[in-house]
This record gives C-alpha cells, structure tokens and sequence, in this order.
C-alpha cells in the first residue's frame, strides 16, 4: 500500500487569540461531523489553548495518524480514510500533543457482480449464485451479506443463501443486493429433456488419495446433451467430490457419487481401500556429527570417483567437509572457515568446479557469497567472493550453469550474480515484487529455466529465467506468474517444482524463537496446481501435527522434507493430488534424528534432505549429518 | 533461522545495586543483553531476543533507554526490508510498540522529554549515493511522523541536551546536519570532509556547508554534544580522527587524531571526557575533553569496539566489541580514574549498540 506521510499543516487563524507569545498547553482534535466510512475525505482541525484556556490562534499543526494504511491527512488538512478499522488522528504543536481516536466504518459496496455456473439450467435443477461485491475503489467486500431475488419465483427461485432452483421453464433475472448496491444475473430454465444420466467409471477400486475423475453423459432418449451443469455428491463424511467431478477419499469404505442432471440421477460406487498396509523405515546408515555448532543446509555430490557432503553451520563460521564415499563412516576431510557467522546455504556449479556458500553476520558488514575452487573437493579453497550489491547478507543461492540466483537479504530482491569469470562475478540482474514495506525473498531455485522464489508474505514467484514462456533468461528474468492466495497463516518458505505442481512450503514460528532451547515451528507444505500459469491454485495439503515446514526434495514420486521437530518424512506423491495428504495415508515413513549429545540434547530438527544414489542424506539442526535409507515397503501380509 | 537466544538469568539479581543496567544490542544474535557493574565484576543478568524473521539476522543495532527509565527502544536493521524501532517496558523486557524506519535503521536519540524518537537510516546494503532518510517517531504510540530526506548514509543522530536540536553524521556524503526540532527541519549542512559522494539541492532554512574539514575524507560514523551543548564530537571515520565544533557556527575547533577507523564517540556526563571507539585499532581513545588531547590510548579485549556508554557517576566507561565469526564479543570496563581496562565480560554475536538504563 502507498505510504503516506503526514506533512504540516496550517491552520492559520482558527479563533481569536493573544499573539505569538502564547505557549500551547492543550489541544483539542476536533472530531468530524459525520460518521466515518473508508473512502471519505474530510477536514480536520484542532484548537490549541494555553495555560489559561485561552485559545491560541497561532498555533500550527503537525497532523498524522497511528495507522496511515487506514488513515492518512493531507497537506491541505484532509484526513482521507483507506479502511475500516480504528485509527488514532494525532496533531502536534511544539510539545504538546492533541489525540483523537476515530472509528472507520467500512466503504459501502459499490458494485456488485452476480454470477450462476451456467446460464441455462433444466428443470429440477439447482445451482449457487455467487456475488462479487465491491467499493468504489474496486476493494472487495467479502464480508458483505447479499439479499436474493428473483424477478420471476416461479420460474427459478432462490433462497436466503443464493441457492437457485430451477422450477419451469421460461426466463428469470437473479437479482442481489448489498445496500443500495444491485447486482443480476439471467438465468434461462428450459425443460429438462434428460431421460437417463450416466456416470462413468460405474465401479471403481481405489486406494485412499487417488483421485477418481468422474465423467457424466446426460441423454434425451438417444441424444446426448452437450456439457449439462451437474450438481455432485457423495456418500459419507470420508471422501469429497469436486465442482470437476474429482472424487478423492481419506477414509477406507463404499462411496456413492451421484451426478444430478435437470432433476435426474446417475450414480457410480467407490470402493477405497487403505492405501497402504504397512509403514515404510529409515534405516539409518551413518552419521556426520556435528554438535558444538548448529548446522544449516547441505550438499551432496560425487567428484574424483568419491562422494563429498558440504555441510555449512548456523550461528558459526565453517563449511564442513566430509567424504561420504562410505556413507556408513562420514570422515570429516577439512572445513572452511570465512569471516561470518551464519552460512546458510551451499550450492554447485554443474560441472562441480566451484562451490558457492552464503554469507551472513560477516564483521565486515560485507557479506554477499564465496565462491569455492571444489578441484580438489576434499579441501576445496576459498577462490574468490562476491559481495559489491549484496553486502546485507544472502540467505540462499542456487547455481544454474555459471549463474548464481542469490536472495538478498537487505532489500529482498533476487540478484543473479555471472561467475563465468569465478575471479571476477558480476550482477547481471536483479527482479522484486513490487511491495517496499513488507518483502522479504527467502529462497530461490531453477528448474527447467523457470525461477521459482519463495517470498515469504508474497508467496510464491516463478520468472522465466530460460524456459521460453516469457522470453526471459538469466539476464533477464521475466515475471510468468504469483499465488499466495493461501489459506490461513502462511510465510512462504521454499518451493519445488514436480510435474505440474510446486510444493510450496511455509516457515512459521511462535513468538519467541531460539537456537538454544527447544523450539515448536508450524506450517506446511502447499501443493499448487501450476497447469494454467495464469490461473495456478492450491489443490492439496501435506500438514502434519507438531512439525514446522522446511526444505524439501523430490526423487521419483516420493517427496522427502525437513520438518523441523517433526524429523525427516517421505510421502508419496505419485499420482492427481486433492485434498488432504497425511488424512488420505500417504505418508510413508517418519525418522527422528535424536542425538543425546546434540546442540540440543534430544531434540531433532531436521533442516533439509537430499537423495543421492538412493540414499538420504539429511542435515539436523542440531546433531550434523545424518544418513538414511528408505526401506523398501514389507510385504503385504 | 533466528538465532534469538533465551531470556537467561545468569546472576542473581541481588546484587543489583548500582541504579542501572548496561544494555548492550548484538546485531548478529538478535538479542539484548542485560549486565550489571557492582564496581569490580560484569555480569550478565538477562537476555532479551528481539527480532522478526526467524529465518535470519534482523540485526538489532542500536539501543538507547528512555529518560524517565520506564522505556529503552531497540533498532531491528533487517526487515522486509525496511527496519523498525521497538519500543520495550523496562524490567519485563516486552514489546509495547514498533515502528517502521526505513533502510537498515541503526542509531537512535532521543529528545529529553522522550516524546519523539530520531532514528538514522544508514541504507548499508543499498545502492548509494542516495538521500536516506532520519525517521521521526513519536513514541507515546510509536507512530513515524516522517522519513526526513537527510544526507547519503546518516549513522550517528544527537539530540542535544537541551532538546532544540538533533545532529545527524552523514557517512557518503561526508557532512552533519542539524535539525531543528521544533519544526523537524534541516536548519544547517556542515562538511566534514571531501567525502565520498555529494549532495546537492536545497538545504531547508540552512545556512550552506559550513567550515570544511579539510580536503580529505572524514566520513562521520557518530556524532555527540558536550553536556552544555556548545561542542559537538565528530568521530571521523577515515580521518581517524576525532572532529571538535563549535556547536553555534558548526566551525572546527580542533581535529585530534584517534586510532584508525574511529567509530563512536561519546562524552562523559560531567564533560570530561570524550571516548572514541577505534574500530580497526583495537583500541579507544580517551580524549580531555578540556585539553583535547589524547590522554590514553587503551587497547579493547575483543576487536572491533564500536559502542560507548558511562555509569552515571561518571566512573567509568563500558565499551562494546563486536569481534569476528563465532568469537563471541565483550563489553569492557574502563576505570577513568586509572585510566585502564579494569574488567571484561563475553557477549556474544557481535555486540554493537550500548546504553545504561536507569531504573526508575
């Protein structure tokens, strides 16, 4: 929202006073007249007077309000309202100060949109009217409570929540109203020629969270009717049917689905079974432990015939390096040391040349990202460093080729840093949504040359950085599309991309958070339906109960994730997505990396996980390096 | 992630009974600490996490208390990605307010009367040269009543004692301004040297650049004002050197030389005394403030010192070190009688922003 900033104001000669050797001893903010409603634009003033209660006609003003998103007042002595809401109008003269707290109500509705699934219904059937109400400055109103009518009851009529039945054939106007604001829609009833509605498959076995797509075929004797507005249902409390005929059950049982067509039923049955019998393991093959500092991201990857795991501290100032070859016996090989005091984030080139580590908390003030010679990975080198445009910190980087995506943590925007030339790296770009007073970008990464950055309040953001959709590159980012139409609390945290969704996860803490005692982070994962870029939307949830989302990844169809106390998960992810994940028994296996001599004794916080040659590999907050496999599922009994 | 550490009682509160309390911010730890001085030992009494976003540093910078002592107010320099001010109740340590700053917001002063906050927005990481801004808040409701286009990279603000005027040291573009602080207005612009960038355009109600301070550099970090209001201390920080004023015609009295890269500055209470932080010196000097001498070059346990503050009784002084990486920095005693480092105590992710809070 644009920032106001309240300004002097003049009032001039208000009332008859003593002349400029008056002191003002109180002031009184004159309340308006009329009620208050966002929208509004009325003068303010206020009346100055002395010890004595004389007014002091000199007095100048300095105006401004406790919350200059509802309320601001102008240069002219206007206090324009935003919102509803209850601002504080404050007026200044020399010392002494003058409140006076108003309530805002909210901007009438304007404009209000009334719309049907479809235009024509047959007889016999119902479908819900919904409004879009509006103010003036095009804000919605989603608090609004419309009143319904219908121009012609008898034809279709509706009731107090918008439901329309269709009752004979002929013409009515929906109408709605929200204060003076009206709003119609027409809806034509026709005579419903359905003879038979049939809903396809007719059977199926399926297993909790698969997604049944149901089809129907309505027919007029032997005529088929082209695309009929279907009213969905289904049996039971443990499964959902959606507005698209997507059918997905949480719960083992028989389903029936009806699909209502113009007064006529076509029914199908489902039959779920658990979707798994039996839990899957983390075998836990070796560790890296690291206990005296806390431990941040990770990175795994094979050079020279070897397997090497970066692993960067939190709170502290190394990179540590292990050879993993043997991953059942970790051998630290060396760390790097750089002047920080966190190091968030380590990354790669392609070709495995040059690690890049983030950089935070450097003494300097310059902190920006090392680039690391990994030519000899075991004791990779500091070989140069980039810090000129992102000396606030990064928090994350991802290399992509010779380009480093990086976050900048002081004005949260991404920069792309060119180390084609390592000795020398160079921005080339930079790109940030456009919101001055609340952005904060906290991840970034490339797949497929699409940018997908985790901007916390902002949601999601996916730039086209080489994928041909947009005409972006790395250059020359360009914006494809945002969704952080989330539900509830939410801060967007990392994100992933799998066939047509992206994994979109929260970070979330109390209050009060801190490294050194046993903390309860919150959120989860969001999965979001990417298919239409300019219609993305959130179609399934993985939540589970005391475990705050953090990194992800994805190998084959299973999704492995750090979730904090909530240790290192794997879900399946294999098929459509809808709903309810962990309700619908997809998750695979849970492993809690407690170590007794931790950072924190006892208490796992699982940072991130990779897969490498078919193993896990998983930093802990606490406790280092840790090492896993996923057992394969046991046999059935 | 964030690094708030947890409210730690690490000395019984028994022995406190010195009248107040050493507050020290660490930038990288996103806490405050608490430490009292019963006259031979320093310890750590309380810890305070502040900060926003638990995935980083939100750099806590500055910390100044109110005068009434009911108060002390913290600099969160990291936001998204404007700052704040946070407005904590002394003795419970919780936030009763917040303000938004701008761009890396770092020193704070306040007027006498504590109604209005000036806040420096140092703008470290961003594009230069560029006008930043001071943020006035007004801290009975910590409401900002205005960014004040100021100077490129303002770091030190002072409000004189008597609470007409507030100083502002410009980094970049190597000058001070004083504002009025009745009208909230830059009255004067005054270079202090060359500078790194320059600013042009109006000066509001001023009088023009004052008496330069030579042909080189000084890049003020911090400025102070003697307790009777007539001088003013200009730590320059590529002069190393500290610049005396006169605080009516903003002209140079003196420039003293200080160990390299001198940071803060701050006078004793009584007046004299003047302490200049010598951040790539490891070291402070201890100016005579009558004199203008160097009367003691003491090196600091831990390097990088950056804060002063002064017991009431003008005893001592307490200067904070940020150090490096994972060493945790200091607070150090100085005993101004002797002259000397007389006691030291550990805190840790770089401890920079230092003020005594009177209990009330």
């Amino acid at each position: 929202m644009k920032q106001h900033v309240p300004v002097w104001v003049t009032l001039g000669v208000l009332l008859a006073g003593r002349g400029a050797a008056q002191q003002v001893a109180t002031i009184e903010v004159v309340r308006p007249g009329a009620r208050l409603i966002a929208g509004d634009s009325v003068p303010v003033r206020a009346v100055a007077k002395d010890s004595a209660g004389r007014d002091v006609s000199s007095a100048t003003f300095r105006w401004f309000t406790n919350n200059p998103n509802a309320a601001y007042v102008t240069d002219s002595g206007m206090l324009v309202t935003l919102d509803a809401g209850r601002v504080t109008v404050i007026a200044l003269s020399g010392r002494e100060v003058g409140r006076l707290e108003v309530e805002i109500g909210p901007a009438p509705v304007a404009t209000l949109g009334v719309s049907l699934p479809a235009r024509t219904l047959y007889v016999g059937a119902s479908a819900p009217a919904k409004v879009d109400a509006r103010t003036r400055r095009g804000r919605p109103r989603r608090d609004a409570v419309a009143v319904f009518g219908s121009s012609a009851p008898a034809v279709a009529s509706v009731d107090a929540a918008g439901r329309v039945v269709a009752l004979r054939a002929g013409t009515a106007r929906i109408e709605a109203t929200v204060g003076k604001a009206r709003g119609s829609t027409v809806v034509q009833v026709v005579a419903s020629p359905v003879t038979a509605v049939t809903v396809t498959p007719t059977d199926t076995t399926v297993r909790t969270g698969d997604v049944v797509r149901f089809l129907v075929a309505a027919r007029a004797g032997s005529r088929g009717l082209p695309q009929p507005y279907v009213e969905w249902s289904a049996t039971g409390e443990g499964a959902t049917v959606f507005e698209d005929g997507g059918f997905v059950a949480e719960r083992p049982g028989v389903y029936v689905v009806t699909a209502l067509v113009g007064g006529r039923a076509g029914r199908a049955s489902v039959i779920v079974g658990p979707r798994q019998v039996t839990k899957r393991d983390f075998k836990l093959v070796g560790r890296g432990s690291i206990r005296d500092v806390h431990t941040a991201d990770l990175l795994i990857f094979d050079q020279g015939g070897k397997t090497w795991a970066y692993v960067p501290s939190w709170g502290a100032d190394a990179l540590y390096i292990y050879d993993v070859t043997n991953a059942a016996s970790p051998v630290l090989t060396d760390s790097v040391k750089v002047d920080a005091r966190v190091i968030n984030d380590v990354t790669i080139t392609p070709d495995h040349r040059y690690a890049v580590m983030t950089r935070e908390g450097a003494s300097s003030r310059k902190n920006g990202i090392v680039i690391l010679d990994t030519s000899d990975p075991g004791h990779p080198k500091a070989f140069s460093e980039y810090t000129e445009t992102v000396t606030g910190g990064v928090h994350n980087a991802w290399t992509e080729g010779y380009y480093v995506f990086a976050t900048d943590d002081a004005t949260g925007s991404l920069r792309v840093i060119d180390i084609h030339d390592p000795k020398a790296p160079k921005e080339v770009a930079r790109w940030q949504v456009d919101r001055p007073g609340g952005r904060a970008l906290h991840d970034v990464i490339v797949q497929d040359g699409l940018a997908y950055l985790s901007y916390g309040y902002d949601g999601l953001v996916v730039l086209d950085v080489g994928a041909g959709i947009r005409g972006g590159s790395p250059t020359s980012p360009t914006f494809v599309t945002q969704y952080k139409d989330f539900q509830g609390e939410f801060w967007t945290h990392t994100a992933w991309r799998y066939k047509n969704y992206v994994i979109v996860g929260d970070e979330l803490f109390p209050p009060s958070f801190g490294p050194d005692q046993p903390e309860f982070p919150y959120g989860y994962f969001h999965i979001v339906d990417v298919s239409d870029w300019d219609h993305p939307r959130e179609v399934a949830r993985y939540e589970i109960p005391n475990g705050g989302s953090h990194n992800v990844w994805m190998e084959g169809d299973i999704l492995y994730v750090g979730y904090y106390q909530g240790g290192l998960r794997a879900i399946d992810l294999s098929g459509e997505l809808r709903g309810d994940l962990v309700a619908q028994g997809r998750e695979l296996a849970a492993y809690y990396p407690i170590d007794v001599k931790g950072k924190i004794p006892n208490w796992p916080f699982v940072w991130g996980p990779q897969v490498h040659n078919g193993l896990v590999y998983a930093s802990d907050f606490n406790a280092g390096l840790w090492i896993v496999k996923l057992e394969p599922q046991p046999p059935v009994p | 992630m964030t690094k708030i550490v947890a409210a730690v009682v690490l000395a019984a509160l028994a022995g406190d009974t010195s009248g107040y309390r050493i507050l020290v911010s660490s930038e990288s730890g996103d806490i405050v600490t608490q430490l009292i001085w019963d006259g031979s030992a320093l310890n750590t009494v309380k810890v305070i996490p502040v900060g926003v976003m638990p995935a980083g540093i939100d750099g806590p910078h500055n910390v100044t208390a109110s005068p009434d002592g009911k108060y002390w107010y913290v600099t969160i320099a990291h936001g998204t990605p404007y700052g704040t001010l946070w407005k904590m109740a002394a003795g419970a340590d919780t936030v009763v307010g917040k303000a938004p700053a701008e761009m890396f917001p770092t020193t704070i002063s306040l007027t006498p009367d504590g109604e209005l906050a000036f806040v420096a927005n140092s703008d470290f990481h961003g594009d230069h040269p560029r006008t930043n801004v001071v943020s006035i808040i007004y801290t009975p409701q910590m409401v900002t009543i205005t960014n004040l286009p100021a100077c490129d990279m303002p770091h030190g603000v002072k409000v004189n004692h008597a609470g007409t005027k507030v100083y502002v040291s410009c980094m970049n573009s190597d000058e001070l301004l004083e504002l009025d602080r009745a009208s909230l207005s830059i009255r004067r612009r005054h270079k202090t040297g060359a500078g790194m960038s320059h600013m042009t355009g109006p000066v509001a109600g001023g009088a023009g650049a004052g008496a330069g301070g030579g042909g080189h550099d000084c890049s003020p970090t911090y400025v102070s004002v003697s307790p009777d209001d007539r001088r003013l201390y200009v730590a320059c920080n590529h002069g190393n050197a500290l610049q005396v004023l006169d605080a009516a015609t903003l002209e140079l009295v003196k420039e003293i030389p200080t160990g390299a890269g001198a940071y803060n500055t701050e006078a004793s209470p009584d007046g004299k005394w003047v302490i200049v932080t010598n951040k790539k010196d490891r070291s402070i000097s201890l100016i005579d403030a009558v004199s203008l001498l160097e009367a003691a070059r003491i090196p600091t346990t831990k390097p990088f010192p950056h804060g002063v503050a002064y017991s009431p009784d003008n005893r001592y002084a307490f200067i904070s070190q940020e150090s490096k990486g994972v060493d945790p920095g200091a607070v150090s005693v100085i005993d101004l009688a002797t002259k000397t480092l007389v006691a030291s105590v550990p805190v840790p992710l770089q401890p920079t922003g230092i003020t005594i809070l009177r209990h009330p």
